[in-house]
């Protein structure tokens, strides 16, 4: 129920529709790379924005001041929450398969090089599944390009955060996947 | 001695590329510390670790199908995951976004002491400090019941969040929607306000009244009725256990009624761009941006300035004092104890209006500004503030990226 929402009622205000177009084409692809950054699926990640963006539109404004901030934490949130769930159904699905890891190869290109890339996105994002969501979050923020203001904006800090948090961030990821690969 | 802090170092790692510079002390410091060059190398050494291991090229998508296909699913009204099952997108965890300057009244309401939004007021204590992304002080939400004074509580984000929301606690209905309208005139303004609108005797440079923006915000009604069986419903669905609501408090009806306020605008706010950052003027000898994503440093010398006054907006309740109403949700479970002290503090909820500063990016304190007590509202890096204050039934507030002594006197000389 919505109540006393503000409404921007001048004259020449240009259509709704049209402004959300036009904040699905400058922040669509930033969206995706978020979620890429830990999926490594590019399906996957388009299927996170989707649902993203859905939500977006649903509830808020498109012209709405916070929109940027509000889909880049969204992408992270959801695109980590995701990698938690499919992190799950591979653990239960290996104990089917004899241990083996099935990855799914959808690249052109030289198939060995690629299962090999496959592989190691989907380590590496497992590795981030297993921090801690703010650390994840962080990382993925960083990570798929965004400057340390618009990480700023997405986390709700201030700017003179971002730093400590990345560091920490970075440190815990390290320590992850060297751990992952002395086994 | 204190070493340089990593998250300093960090970021000096990123953006010293891009014009962010250590202080002259911290410079010294860093040239003669080996243990500081040492964090340096080590923060540097992981950072090209985890970047190497982050690298991944996102493939090539085609944005256009995209939209299509969002627009697609709206169309058909369903919500999908890839796997089937109908999915209820979560929003984030962070509820900073639902406390943005555009925010509806009903977001804000939910907060249960903060029953009001004060859009106008709201606006111009916003935009006073915003040239930092606006998510870092949506923290600064006014809300007022009828102030009389100012109270700052010093929050952090987290305990920000453990704040209940109101709509576990009751049903909300909107009477009468707030609207945010620009007209042309100062007059028009004032006409549609009713008020007498207060202008700056004195600008500064580069602003001038002739270009000033005015926009009429608020003019909206609501209403929250306590339930107790909705708390207790609340209460069940969440695995808690919560003190039942007092008799006097079910079925209590809060009325919260948010007059039309005047919000001027001096300097173009277009320039605000997308990262909420006023563009420098230009011809001003000041240092230029470092490109489209400058540091907040790059504003020295733009020049915005927020003027918003608005009538008090008015809570009324139908049963319980407002009193008996701030002690049942401060015993709610969950709230950060110091929270709960500081609030529980404020001996007059009906005429104490406490204003939650962000510990580590504002600091604030207590003003004379126009023959009353106000508050002043810094940001940590001295680059922007805003001042706050009640006289007469009106509440007004000045800000913009000015130093404290400069927003004063500009608040000081409204007349």
């Amino acid at each position: 129920m919505a109540v006393g929402v503000n409404k921007l009622s001048r004259a020449d205000t240009a259509d709704p529709e049209r402004i959300f177009a036009q904040l699905f084409a400058a922040q669509y692809s930033q969206v995706v790379a978020i979620a890429y950054r830990i999926l490594g699926d590019i399906q996957a990640a388009e299927d996170v924005a989707q649902d993203v963006f859905y939500a977006y539109h649903r509830q808020h404004a498109p012209d709405a001041p916070y929109a940027a901030a509000w889909l880049h934490k969204a992408a992270a949130h959801t695109a980590y929450n995701a990698a938690i769930s499919r992190a799950r159904r591979e653990r239960r699905d290996q104990a089917d398969l004899d241990g083996r890891r099935w990855t799914q190869v959808t690249e052109a290109g030289d198939p060995q090089a690629a299962v090999e890339a496959a592989e190691q996105r989907r380590a590496v994002g497992e590795a981030l599944s297993r921090l801690p969501e703010q650390h994840a979050t962080v990382l993925l923020l960083r990570y798929s390009g965004l400057s340390y203001a618009e990480v700023a904006a997405a986390l709700g800090v201030g700017i003179n955060q971002v730093g400590a948090r990345l560091s920490r961030a970075e440190a815990a990821l390290r320590k992850e996947l060297t751990r992952d690969s002395s086994r | 001695m204190t070493h340089l802090d990593d998250g300093l170092l960090r970021r000096w790692l990123d953006e010293a590329s891009r014009g962010f510079s250590l202080s002259q002390a911290d410079q010294a410091h860093l040239a003669q510390c080996a243990h500081c060059q040492g964090r340096l190398a080590d923060l540097q050494a992981t950072a090209a670790f985890v970047g190497a291991a982050l690298t991944a090229p996102v493939p090539p998508i085609d944005t256009t199908l995209a939209l299509a296909r969002l627009r697609q699913r709206e169309a058909d009204g369903r919500r999908k995951t890839e796997d089937g099952r109908s999915s209820v997108l979560r929003p984030p965890s962070s509820v900073v976004f639902e406390r943005m300057l555009t925010v509806t009244q009903q977001s804000l309401m939910r907060r249960w002491w903060k029953p009001a939004s004060v859009v106008a007021v709201l606006a111009a204590l916003m935009l006073a400090v915003m040239y930092t992304p606006l998510g870092s002080y949506a923290q600064g939400i006014l809300n007022l019941f009828t102030p009389k004074q100012f109270v700052a509580i010093p929050v952090t984000p987290q305990q920000m969040r453990t704040i209940p929301d109101l709509d576990g606690y009751g049903e909300m209905r909107n009477i009468q929607e707030s609207t945010t309208r620009q007209v042309a005139s100062a007059a028009e303004a004032a006409q549609a306000a009713g008020l007498t609108l207060l202008q700056p005797a004195s600008l500064p440079s580069g602003l001038t009244a002739n270009q000033a923006v005015y926009t009429l915000m608020g003019g909206g009604q609501a209403e929250f009725t306590f339930s107790a069986a909705r708390a207790a419903q609340t209460a069940a669905q969440r695995g808690q256990t919560v003190p039942p609501m007092p008799a006097t408090v079910d079925h209590s009806t809060l009325k919260v009624t948010i007059p039309t306020g005047v919000m001027t605008i001096y300097g173009d706010p277009s320039l605000l761009n997308q990262s909420g950052k006023a563009a420098p003027r230009q011809a001003e000898g000041a240092r230029q941006p470092q490109g489209p994503r400058g540091p907040a440093a790059s504003l020295v010398g733009s020049s915005f300035l927020a003027v918003a006054q608005m009538k008090a907006p008015t809570v009324t309740s139908s049963g319980a004092t407002l009193e008996e109403i701030k002690t049942y949700l401060l015993s709610q479970p969950g709230i950060d104890p110091q929270l709960v002290a500081s609030l529980g503090a404020i001996t007059d909820p009906t005429s104490m209006l406490p204003i939650p500063i962000p510990v580590n990016e504002y600091n604030s304190h207590p003003v004379q500004v126009q023959g009353v007590q106000g508050l002043f509202v810094g940001d940590s890096s001295g680059l922007g503030s805003g001042v706050i204050w009640q006289k007469n039934g009106i509440v007004y507030a000045v800000g913009g990226a000015f130093r404290e002594d400069e927003v004063l006197r500009i608040a000081n000389s409204l007349q």
